[in-house]
């Protein structure tokens, strides 16, 4: 039996459940960040409806923060634990990459949905247009995964980790909050002849980081 | 060992590594084939993992180039005690799981069998040093491949574990694993300090910090 891209893929998805489902720290410290700024947030909000720029701003703020923090452990994971070559001794460069990033987008799905959710419930925001909104939080959470996946695996073979990995992470974070706050501020009705334009740009991120995190994370698969 | 041959698997010319003005190795030529097992001997530090860390893959040397000569998609077992396993995995998930990356999953129990492992649902971090070098042999194995690559493998083992270790080295010059189909003989590369694991050698690199590394051919 030769091995196939999907397969590969699925497997190392598959590993990256289990680990975490079975370190569970680090998915329960995610999910309790979500649930816990929300509701800080929406208790500081109080009475006070926000408009649709702050909603947008506060709701990327925090998808970031949450994806960003936590996202790129999934490399720097296997170097600090030393299983880095283990995976590359019986895994292809692109079926780990891609591995990690589908578990990335998962999960950072799941904590959008959490926040997104959490936040329109509490506050009680419009929502103008369902379908832009819905897209936002989708191709937002993707590109936030994206994104966190490409800037962990570059940082992970690096002396300096952490820090290369939030140096790489930032501004890449930065301009694709831009755009998401463009996205959903038009879906909730502030006026924009760029509100469709923002969302196929957090689409096209999303395909952006997949396709160039392989050929790039395979140039530093070796030491 | 010079000579083009058409069951050669691996190829190095020019190999040197070296960590700043720390030379490990530097300018070796060799060629190893099918049935061969090259032992890498030498003191604590004088880069025989390293050395095999860069046929393998793992590091890439300073200079020179590794070339293997397989059409095999993992042509390349590796066993080493800085090999990592992943902890919340049990034996079986981690050969479950490597299978499946390599196409050949079904076979995860019958490794298990081979190298001897009992606590096989038991999770990595709960295994014993001895277990988990079996755990690395069997995924090291357990695809097929035309090259192994062996580091220290007796260290933390018991004497049954020593016995494992010349059946896995005998198994795989052999090509022929117990109720398994025959496969080309394949060629191992040994990292020892143990003069009893001379004895597997076909051919023997001595490497050295503070002079070329001396390579013997046939022994």
């Amino acid at each position: 039996m030769s091995p196939s891209w999907s397969r590969e893929i699925v497997a190392v998805f598959r590993k990256e459940w289990m680990s975490e489902v079975r370190t569970i720290s680090g998915l329960a410290s995610t999910a309790l960040y979500a649930l816990v700024s929300v509701l800080i947030l929406t208790a500081a909000l109080f009475a006070l409806k926000p408009g649709a720029i702050l909603a947008s701003g506060l709701l990327w703020t925090l998808c970031v923060l949450a994806g960003g923090v936590t996202l790129p452990r999934t490399f720097l994971a296997e170097e600090e634990l030393g299983t880095g070559s283990l995976l590359r001794m019986i895994t292809r460069p692109e079926a780990a990459y891609w591995g990690k990033a589908l578990f990335n987008m998962v999960l950072m799905l799941v904590l959008t949905g959490l926040i997104f959710g959490l936040f329109a419930l509490n506050t009680g925001i419009k929502i103008a247009i369902p379908e832009a909104f819905l897209l936002s939080a989708i191709f937002g959470s993707t590109a936030i995964a994206g994104t966190s996946t490409l800037s962990g695996a570059l940082a992970a073979l690096s002396s300096n980790r952490a820090t290369v990995a939030a140096a790489i992470s930032v501004p890449l974070l930065v301009f694709l909050a831009t755009l998401g706050v463009a996205a959903v501020s038009y879906s909730l009705g502030e006026p924009s002849k760029t509100g469709w334009t923002a969302v196929g740009g957090l689409f096209a991120y999303s395909v952006l980081t997949g396709a160039v995190g392989p050929f790039v994370y395979k140039q530093l698969w070796r030491r | 060992m010079a000579g083009a041959s058409p069951e050669r698997l691996l190829r190095c010319s020019n190999l040197g590594k070296w960590f700043g003005s720390k030379v490990l190795f530097r300018a070796v030529e060799l060629e190893l084939h099918r049935g061969e097992c090259l032992v890498v001997a030498g003191w604590n530090g004088s880069g025989k993992s390293t050395f095999l860390k860069c046929l393998a893959g793992l590091l890439d040397p300073s200079t020179g180039s590794v070339v293997i000569d397989s059409d095999l998609p993992f042509p390349i077992g590796y066993s080493a005690l800085d090999l990592q396993l992943y902890d919340k995995l049990s034996a079986r998930e981690h050969l479950v799981f490597a299978g499946q990356t390599r196409g050949c999953e079904a076979d995860a129990d019958y490794w298990l069998d081979y190298v001897g492992l009992e606590d096989r649902d038991l999770q990595a971090s709960g295994l014993s040093s001895g277990q988990r070098q079996r755990v690395r042999f069997a995924l090291a194995l357990q695809h097929r491949p035309d090259l192994l690559f062996l580091d220290e493998p007796s260290a933390a083992m018991d004497e049954k574990g020593r016995a494992l270790v010349a059946k896995v080295i005998r198994d795989f010059q052999s090509g022929l694993f117990p109720g398994k189909t025959q496969t080309a003989p394949g060629a191992v590369v040994l990292a020892t300090n143990d003069p009893q694991e001379l004895s597997f050698a076909t051919h023997l690199l001595e490497l050295s910090p503070d002079r070329d590394s001396i390579e013997r051919g046939h022994l």
